[in-house]
């Protein structure tokens, strides 16, 4: 016997096993995020006008099709389809969100077992099919794809550039999910949070013929209200770090967008987190922070992690989550304690302030209008530690409530006499009734 | 028996005056070692700013901030401030602590003196100076130990109420008696303390300790404690430990013992007469005990560990 005990992977490891880590709307994330990597590849600060993914699916087949300036021959030929990235891989001068070699394959095999890819760039083009299933009966040794045709040193039309993908014989879960009304209103949803930022700079993302908008994060940004902002670097990255109250909607602060939203290369990769993985005390961790409760769903946390150097950004491979022991985050997240202390306490005292002597306050800041935090508007505010309720100038009326009890039957008699049906508009117009016969 | 001359002090809270000396004591000495000289004292002033007062003339410090929740009578504080540095920053000091930066541009001097029972704020405070001081400065925190309630039971009760999931289920019930207080509240102090800067030293790679400097209970009226000390690395633990810092001065303590500023009831003219025959062993003593006319020889020894820092009232306390 030889002394060798087998390690290598099989393919039925990265066909069947991987693709159980990610759900389908992330698959999909992964291959817009393909085309933004193109797109951050050709376009220099983030001016992506006139740059288009458009997705198409149904229950026989998914389109991707971008015109984000295509897969080069010799990438194709050499990374792009490798199963993981090569280590003399260097790192580019974009910040990318493409790194772990992974996500491609495993978004295609998520979906289906036969795809085909073409890419035009303006000198290379290629065509790639694969028969996933044909494929994993070759031996296990034999991992290489092939170029169904391939061309260089060409000159192709501005128009022809970009990359189209097909997948075919969908996975039958797949197929059912892709023809689900249901399925294509989430994956909307999830595209424009999770790619908000992109969407801000111009790149135009079309699912089934519906143009989506960009889904940020908005923060009151006045003279009288800051966002927090906390900025350094930590080797190679960038770490900035905003919080603030958001802009009132409506009648109310929905909580379920409450909390923190993390970005990595602008790919947000945590969502309004209400978690013990940010500054909330919940059942894992209860040793500092504080439980959620409606009283912070007006607060928002903001932590962007740049860097040309994907590779060291605290993310996991589905781009869903964080490396929770990363150094870098774990770094970020104390100082994330701190600011979270500030918001928290500025909504705790207006809260309090609104509940003993109601001067305004509340009312006033939820009246202030919110700036979309686009990397833009981010860049513009300033590094500020100061959120204090002095600062704020009363402009609405403010309200008190006033509560008593009379006996019922009084007051049933009050009901009739002013034709109204509850208590409550007994108290109020006799108070209005009141005030205008005696003041 | 204690009669009325145990409340004359009350008004001008001598504990509190000796403690504020003890404090310079050490600061000067620690000052000594790590030879540079800026400093920055962060304070809760009050309306006296006694402690104020005191630093900035003893160390000349300028960069002070002085943290008062109580906002709605900004003007009263703004009119007792005495001096033209202290910084007024309104709010609790849960609210402006984290709104405190430039911790690591000069040494820093923390002292909150808190009339309050402990509470679980208290702990977020010391997480939050945890994060952010530097190798070098210190912090001090004073609070009120006594808890509502006869029995342990029942002080373990209202202090579950105080500390909330500050709460350690490991100690026992039967710990929570009046005189343990201090111990049960160190420990979770230090418990806060040694979590944040573990993970501190986790993702900075570094390798800072704490060390205790000061562990006192004193009682003007209400049953008082202070503790606190110093962020150090290996080098500057090394010069404190060389320093015999902790055998010169006896009020210091980097462990479970307590200092306890205990204040014998005298006269002026009984102070006069022991500050003449100190230092004086209980031989001594009791060989001419009539010389001390009926004074007792443990009030004598009360007061010669605290009479450097004794407010003999010449002093004067108008200089606000």
């Amino acid at each position: 016997m030889d002394n060798i005990v087998k390690a290598s992977p099989t393919k039925e490891f990265f066909v069947n096993m991987l693709v159980r880590d990610i759900l389908l709307k992330q698959a999909i994330i992964e291959l817009i995020d393909n085309s933004i990597d193109g797109a951050r590849g050709t376009r220099k600060n983030n001016q992506y006008l006139g740059l288009k993914i458009s997705i198409e699916f149904n229950n026989n087949k998914f389109v991707i099709e971008d015109n984000c300036g295509g897969i080069p021959l010799d990438v194709a030929a050499n990374y792009a389809f490798r199963f993981g990235r090569p280590k003399t891989i260097q790192s580019g001068d974009t910040e990318t969100t493409g790194i772990f070699g992974i996500g491609m394959k495993r978004a295609l095999f998520k979906m289906g077992n036969y795809f085909s890819i073409h890419s035009t760039t303006r000198t290379t083009e290629f065509q790639l099919d694969l028969d996933v299933k044909e494929w994993l009966k070759k031996d296990d040794n034999d991992w290489d794809f092939s170029f169904t045709s391939y061309g260089e040193n060409m000159n192709n039309p501005g128009e022809l550039i970009g990359t189209r993908i097909e997948v075919t014989d969908l996975n039958m879960e797949i197929a059912a999910e892709l023809n689900s009304e249901e399925f294509e209103k989430e994956v909307i949803e999830h595209i424009q949070r999770r790619v908000g930022l992109d969407i801000a700079y111009g790149i135009a993302i079309i699912v089934n013929d519906k143009t989506l908008v960009g889904n940020n994060i908005y923060l009151i940004d006045n003279e009288e209200i800051k966002p927090i902002k906390e900025e350094y670097e930590d080797g190679e990255i960038e770490v900035k770090i905003l919080s603030g109250i958001a802009p009132r909607e409506g009648k109310n602060y929905p909580p379920e967008k409450a909390g923190w939203y993390i970005y990595c290369n602008g790919r947000l990769v945590v969502a309004a987190d209400k978690t013990s993985l940010t500054t909330w005390k919940d059942m894992e961790n209860r040793s500092s922070g504080n439980v959620f409760h409606y009283n912070y769903a007006g607060f928002r946390g903001i932590v962007h992690f740049n860097s040309k150097y994907p590779e060291k950004l605290p993310w996991n491979t589905t781009k869903t989550g964080l490396d929770e022991t990363s150094l870098v985050y774990l770094r970020a997240r104390e100082k994330m304690f701190e600011i979270f202390k500030i918001v928290k306490n500025l909504l705790d005292e207006i809260r309090k302030n609104t509940e003993s002597k109601d001067d305004g306050i509340e009312e006033t800041i939820a009246q202030m209008r919110g700036t979309e935090m686009t990397m833009q508007n981010v860049n513009k505010i300033k590094e500020n530690r100061a959120l204090i309720k002095k600062n704020v100038s009363v402009t609405t009326i403010p309200y008190v409530g006033i509560s008593y009890k009379k006996p019922k039957v009084e007051v049933e008699e009050l009901k009739k006499v002013l034709g109204v049906k509850t208590s409550k508009e007994v108290g109020e117009k006799t108070f209005e009734y009141y005030k205008d016969a005696e003041c | 028996m204690p009669g009325s001359d145990q409340k004359i002090n009350y008004q001008v809270r001598p504990a509190k005056s000796i403690e504020r000396k003890m404090l310079c004591d050490l600061i000067r000495e620690i000052q000594l070692i790590r030879v540079d000289g800026e400093m920055r004292y962060i304070g809760l002033g009050a309306k006296y700013f006694t402690d104020f007062l005191l630093f900035h003339n003893e160390f000349g410090i300028t960069d002070m901030i002085s943290i008062e929740a109580e906002k709605e009578r900004q003007i009263r504080y703004d009119f007792n401030k005495p001096l033209k540095c202290i910084q007024m920053w309104y709010g609790t000091t849960n609210e402006v602590l984290p709104q405190i930066d430039g911790f690591n541009e000069k040494m820093n001097l923390i002292w909150l003196d808190y009339d309050d029972t402990f509470e679980d704020t208290m702990l977020i405070d010391v997480e939050t100076i945890c994060r952010n001081l530097d190798i070098g400065s210190m912090f001090f925190l004073s609070c009120n130990y006594s808890f509502r309630g006869e029995k342990p039971s029942e002080k373990m009760v209202s202090f579950k109420n105080s500390v909330g999931d500050y709460f350690d289920e490991k100690i026992e019930k039967n710990e929570y008696k009046s005189k343990n207080m201090p111990f049960i509240i160190k420990k979770l102090i230090d418990n806060q303390i040694h979590k944040t800067i573990k993970m501190r030293n986790r993702i900075d790679q570094s390798l800072i300790e704490y060390l205790q400097l000061l562990f006192l209970t004193y009682k003007d009226g209400a049953p008082m404690m202070t503790i606190g000390g110093i962020l150090v690395d290996e080098v500057l633990k090394g010069k404190l430990k060389n320093s015999g810092l902790f055998g010169k001065y006896l009020f210091m303590s980097c462990d479970e013992h307590i200092f306890s500023i205990d204040i014998p009831k005298l006269t002026n003219k009984e102070i006069q007469l022991i500050l003449k025959n100190i230092p004086v062993t209980e031989e001594e003593f009791l060989k001419h005990e009539q010389k001390f006319y009926g004074i007792g020889y443990d009030e004598i020894c009360k007061f010669e560990k605290i009479y450097r820092y004794y407010p003999y009232y010449s002093e004067g306390f108008f200089n606000t």
